[in-house]
């Protein structure tokens, strides 16, 4: 069973190995006062810090301490504890071998104190009496030491104060600071207004953008417009004015056309009357059939002339036959030398037949006898020859008798003749007068009158007439050409009308606009034009500005951003005020709390103090006390104050004493479980004072054990006067 | 064959509204926040056109107070549109965050299939489906910020007079759907409705908003319900938050299903420290609590204010400067998922109040000092409130019980510093 720190005491020291001692057990110890002897170097030092030790770990090899660390091995120790009030063996063990291994056995006996505070409070000696000297917070150390607590009340006052300070500091870093953080807080919601503000103008915008969007749409129809009609004015103007000229030039063809044709018609007509309307309307077939009877009428005239000009003649050759004739009888040299002629001729024949006859019937009479065909062909042939000169020879003779009397015949005949030719000439004559009568009036009914009866000019007219037809119909032609000219002349002119006030439709104007009236117009339309396009492109320049400005609204986070700063901010400062709270509450309490406690705790430990300062002083100093400030103030028997730092060295130790003694008194349950160890403290202390400590020590002894190490005798019966049932142990 | 009805009920969008509650973003966690109720608003939108409902009712706070940002009102009319354009209807009602008020500059950016319930009168609709009157909806939307008291919200929206007011066309519709926002019985501040009075009204199915948890009259034929926000934005509201689909089915009972649309969740984690030795274990157990919270939940993402308690060695180191930033910093370097936006340190050293007690020194004192100021916390609420005018702070309110809990960590805090080594 585990041994309860408030009931257990030290009762050995079991020294394993530590400095010179080895294997030793010192002790038993009482539960009150005990004091070790021990002449120098008998060890009691050793044993002051081998309790140490054992508790708090050997001490490392620092400087020039003394670790009493043996020769071999390492330091070994424990620290045997009983009960109190009960008669029996140790009850509980604290030992320690290696530091590594740390405090082995009932480490609940040593509580919560700490080496500092076994150190400072439990553990003393002159030098730790001595330092306490060294500092004037000796309240702190003092309650440090016995309060369980490492930090006196007021050094905690001071960081509660200067941690509540934080949240109202105005410093850049002071990043607690709730003075800070609010005007940060307010700083961040005049931005979310500012971009709360924006955001409403973004939406604005938006609403804007959305109801320019039909107006841009309207004003890029306008424009299309605004160029459509310009376009229009412009065509119509150019238009109008090729059309002019191509009018101009039309409407003079047109007179040209119109003229021609009159002329024409006028021609035709004269034509027409010079040539006849009969023979102007004449077909080719007629013509030709006019022709054919010219021909035949010519033809027919020309037979009758012809037959009068043979009778005529006939009549003039027999004439001149009857004359020749008459005359040739007085002529006879011709007669005579028609007969020598023929006599001429009649002998050459006679010769000639005999000849043949002569070759012939030799010939043929050799070739009879050869019998060579050929021969007898031949003279054959030459007797026919021979014989047929003959024949003609015959002939001519029994002609001439014919001569004279066909010379009278022919003299009578030819009187016969002439008559007849003559005759014949007049019928001939008569009947070419009939002819020609007839084709006259033929010819007049053709309507060929101004032939005059005679089919040469006739055709001649008819020639003519044909030209004239020819003409006429060149003429004819050439009138349908103009008249076809001027009808499309006239539609083209139709045409351009009708384009003009289309085009004049097109572009809003009159057709009889004039040039100028048009570039008037097109120089209003381009100014109104240019007009539109400024409003048109300020519309798209804010649509433009809009459609950029909201593009980059939609991706920025800004305001997002803000609002999550401020949220953080509340957050801060709400975590701000709840800390600013607490530690207020904390100040609070603790300042209440160091007031109770200076208005009881302390003055009891202060008047225990004072007690005891007074106890060893004998009476020469009566109060130990804190000032306002909390520095420590020690009253004398005059009831004058002074700073611990005055004090001669000897009345510092015992002040100190006289605090420590106080404050275990006061805090019994601190380290219930440990003796108070004491090196040899009262060497500064005179005999009386001396006796005083005894008497305050033996009082601590009825509370807490207490040991107290000395070399010297005087001490040893001081402490065995103050308390009688101190237990010594002599080394 | 029996006529369905299928559409989504959601409200309490709030976009815009910023996340309460929050101490210390990262950067990276503060781009995710920016984006978390505009992606839950696009779940939204997604699961409609995937159930591909008939149309979609939101039952006011669409936007919040709080301006929404120019992207992220785009984005709503956005969605909107994505709904039209798919032929799935929208009827919205204004709330008391976004009164009618504040929605004059926005009627042009509704898109055609989009209504908007009237905020002066009882306002029906007819939603069709194929040229056949399929849903006769009423509802009535907030005017203005504040509702007056006396007027009842619901007055005059039944079906009767729905019937009335659409003509015969109505009558041959088979469901009937009514769209409020109103604090029902549980904000008597905000439009309050008897849910008896809305039983009465002759509609199949009451679509509310304003209340950000999920409510239904009834687990087995639901009539009376609210949807929820469909993002939690501060510590208050954790747990699923999302939309309902609704079946109305001709001559059964309806049926409500819910769909997450909340991609962050906020916990606040207590994390008892006691049994951790190092700094490391202590790590590591935070990191255990956030999986075991976010288990819970329904998000991936999960942002938190984690308290450390327990009485603990560690709690002297954890006290040193910068010890609970570097840890802070490790947690959420660990796994991306999780951010923990504080870390806030409750641990009290392993004191022995007891003992301190019956040592009977300063710390005694100060316990017992601590119990008298207990038993008169009128007097410690004074000693707040000057303190707060003297250092010239507006004192905040502390809601009772308050300041008790704050007295005992002041004890604990005064205690911890006269113990700590100095």
């Amino acid at each position: 069973m585990a041994l309860d720190a408030r009931d257990a005491f030290l009762k050995y020291l079991k020294v394993g190995q530590f400095g010179a001692l080895s294997n030793r057990l010192i002790g038993p110890f009482s539960e009150g006062l005990n004091v070790v002897f021990g002449r120098n170097e008998a060890g009691k030092t050793t044993l002051f810090s081998f309790v140490d030790g054992v508790l708090f770990g050997w001490r490392d090899a620092r400087g020039s301490q003394n670790t009493y660390k043996p020769e071999s091995g390492t330091q070994a120790g424990a620290l045997l504890f009983a009960a109190r009030g009960v008669a029996t063996a140790t009850e509980a063990e604290l030992s320690r071998a290696r530091n590594a291994d740390g405090l082995q056995g009932d480490t609940a006996l040593v509580g919560d104190i700490d080496a500092d505070t076994f150190r400072t409070m439990f553990a003393l000696n002159s030098d730790e009496l001595r330092s306490l000297r060294n500092t004037t917070d000796v309240t702190a150390k003092l309650l440090t030491a016995g309060s369980g607590t490492s930090t006196t009340p007021a050094v905690v006052l001071g960081e509660v104060q200067d941690r509540l300070s934080a949240f109202t500091s105005r410093a850049q870093g002071a990043s607690q600071s709730i003075v800070n953080l609010v005007a940060e807080r307010d700083e961040v919601r005049q931005a979310m207004d500012e971009a709360a503000a924006q955001m409403e103008q973004h939406r604005a915008h938006h609403r804007e953008l959305h109801d320019m969007e039909p107006e841009q749409q309207a004003m890029s129809a306008r424009m299309d417009e605004a160029n459509r009609s310009i376009e229009h004015v412009q065509a119509a103007r150019a238009g109008f004015e090729r059309l002019a000229d191509e009018e101009r030039q039309l409407t003079a063809e047109l007179e040209r056309m119109r003229q021609e044709e009159a002329e024409v018609v006028a021609d035709r007509a004269r034509r027409e009357q010079e040539v006849g309307l009969k023979l102007a309307n004449l077909s080719n077939a007629e013509d030709a059939a006019a022709r054919e009877r010219i021909d035949a009428l010519a033809a027919r005239e020309a037979k009758r002339e012809h037959a009068v000009d043979t009778a005529r003649s006939n009549h003039n050759n027999s004439r001149a036959a009857h004359e020749a004739l008459r005359e040739a009888m007085a002529a006879d040299d011709a007669a005579a030398r028609v007969r020598v002629q023929r006599k001429t001729k009649v002998s050459v024949s006679t010769v000639l037949t005999v000849a043949f006859l002569a070759m012939g019937v030799p010939v043929f009479m050799y070739g009879r006898s050869l019998p060579s065909l050929s021969y007898m062909i031949l003279g054959g042939a030459l007797v026919l020859a021979a014989l047929a000169l003959a024949g003609a020879t015959l002939g001519m003779l029994l002609r001439p008798s014919k001569h004279d009397n066909a010379y009278e015949a022919r003299l009578q005949d030819a009187q016969w003749v002439l008559l007849q030719d003559e005759k014949k000439l007049q019928a001939c004559e008569a009947d070419l007068v009939r002819t020609q009568a007839e084709i006259a009036a033929e010819l007049d009914a053709m309507g060929l009158a101004a032939a005059g009866g005679q089919p040469r000019r006739a055709r001649v007219i008819l020639d003519e007439a044909k030209d004239a037809r020819g003409q006429m119909a060149l003429d004819d032609q050439r009138c349908q050409a103009a008249t076809l000219r001027a009808n499309q002349v006239a539609d083209r002119l139709e045409a351009i009308a009708a384009e003009r006030a289309h085009l004049a439709e097109r572009a809003g104007v009159a057709p009889s606009a004039t040039l100028a009236e048009l570039d008037d117009l097109l120089a209003r339309k381009t100014r109104d034009r240019a007009s539109l396009h400024e409003t048109a492109d300020t519309i798209n320049r804010r649509i433009g500005e809009l459609s950029q400005e909201l593009a980059q609204a939609q991706g920025a986070h800004d305001f997002d951003r803000l609002k999550i700063r401020h949220q953080e901010l509340l957050t801060r400062i709400k975590d701000a005020e709840v800390d600013f709270a607490r530690l207020t509450l904390a100040r609070h309490m603790l300042e209440t709390a160091i007031a109770a406690w200076e208005s009881k705790s302390q003055p009891e430990v202060y008047q225990q103090a004072s007690r005891l300062l007074a106890l060893m002083t004998g009476g020469k100093w009566v109060q130990v006390q804190l000032t306002e400030a909390g520095a420590l103030q020690v009253i004398d028997d005059t009831r004058t104050a002074r700073d611990p730092r005055h004090l001669s060295m000897g009345t510092c130790q015992q002040l100190y004493l006289a605090l420590r003694i106080a404050l275990l008194s006061c805090a019994d349950n601190v380290g219930r479980a440990l003796p108070i160890l004491a090196d040899d403290m009262l060497v500064n202390f005179d005999a009386e004072r001396r006796r005083g400590a005894a008497r305050a020590l033996a009082e601590l002894a009825r509370m807490r054990q207490v040991v107290l190490f000395t070399c010297h005798e005087e001490v040893v019966s001081e402490l065995q006067a103050a308390d009688a049932g101190a237990t010594l142990i002599e080394l | 064959m029996a006529a369905q009805l299928r559409f989504i009920h959601a409200a309490d969008l709030h976009i815009g509204a910023p996340f309460r509650g929050l101490r210390e973003l990262s950067p990276a966690w503060a781009e995710r926040l920016v984006e978390a109720i505009p992606q839950a608003y696009d779940r939204l939108v997604d699961a409609a056109l995937e159930h591909q409902v008939d149309f979609v009712v939101f039952a006011g706070d669409i936007f919040d107070n709080a301006r929404a940002s120019y992207g992220d009102y785009l984005r709503f009319f956005r969605g909107l549109e994505r709904l039209s354009e798919a032929g799935v209807a929208s009827y919205l009602c204004t709330g008391n965050h976004d009164p009618l008020a504040s929605w004059q500059q926005s009627f042009f950016a509704l898109p055609e299939g989009a209504y908007m319930f009237s905020a002066d009168h009882a306002d029906f609709v007819l939603h069709e489906r194929d040229g056949q009157p399929l849903c006769v909806l009423g509802g009535r939307g907030y005017p203005h910020k504040v509702w007056a008291y006396d007027q009842d919200i619901a007055e005059g929206i039944t079906r009767a007079a729905a019937d009335e007011a659409l003509g015969p066309a109505a009558q041959a519709a088979p469901f009937g759907v009514g769209v409020l926002h109103t604090g029902l019985h549980f904000d008597a501040n905000k439009a309050p409705v008897e849910v008896a009075e809305l039983l009465r009204a002759g509609f199949d199915y009451w679509a509310l908003g304003h209340i950000h948890l999920r409510y239904a009259d009834s687990d087995a034929n639901p009539r009376v319900a609210f949807s929820g926000c469909i993002q939690g934005r501060d510590i208050n509201e954790t747990g699923p938050r999302g939309v309902s689909l609704v079946t109305l089915t001709e001559g059964q009972a309806n049926a409500v299903d819910f769909i997450p649309t909340a991609s962050v969740t906020w916990q606040q984690l207590s994390v008892d420290v006691t049994d951790c030795g190092t700094l490391a274990a202590v790590s590591e157990k935070v990191m255990r609590e956030q999986f075991s919270a976010n288990g819970k939940a329904h998000c991936e993402e999960m942002i938190s204010r984690v308290t450390l308690r327990g009485a603990t060695a560690l709690h002297d180191a954890l006290g040193q400067p910068g010890v609970l930033d570097d840890l802070r910093a490790s947690l959420n370097d660990a796994y991306a998922d999780f951010f923990v936006d504080a870390l806030v340190d409750r641990t009290v050293p392993p004191l022995d109040k007891p003992a301190l007690k019956a040592e009977g020194l300063f710390p005694a004192v100060l316990m017992s000092v601590a119990d008298a100021q207990r038993q008169a916390i009128a007097d410690q609420e004074t000693v707040l409130q000057d303190a707060f005018m003297q250092a010239k702070l507006v004192p905040p309110s502390f809601a009772p019980g308050a300041v008790d809990g704050l007295l005992d960590q002041a004890e604990d805090l005064v205690l911890d510093l006269l113990v700590r080594e100095a």
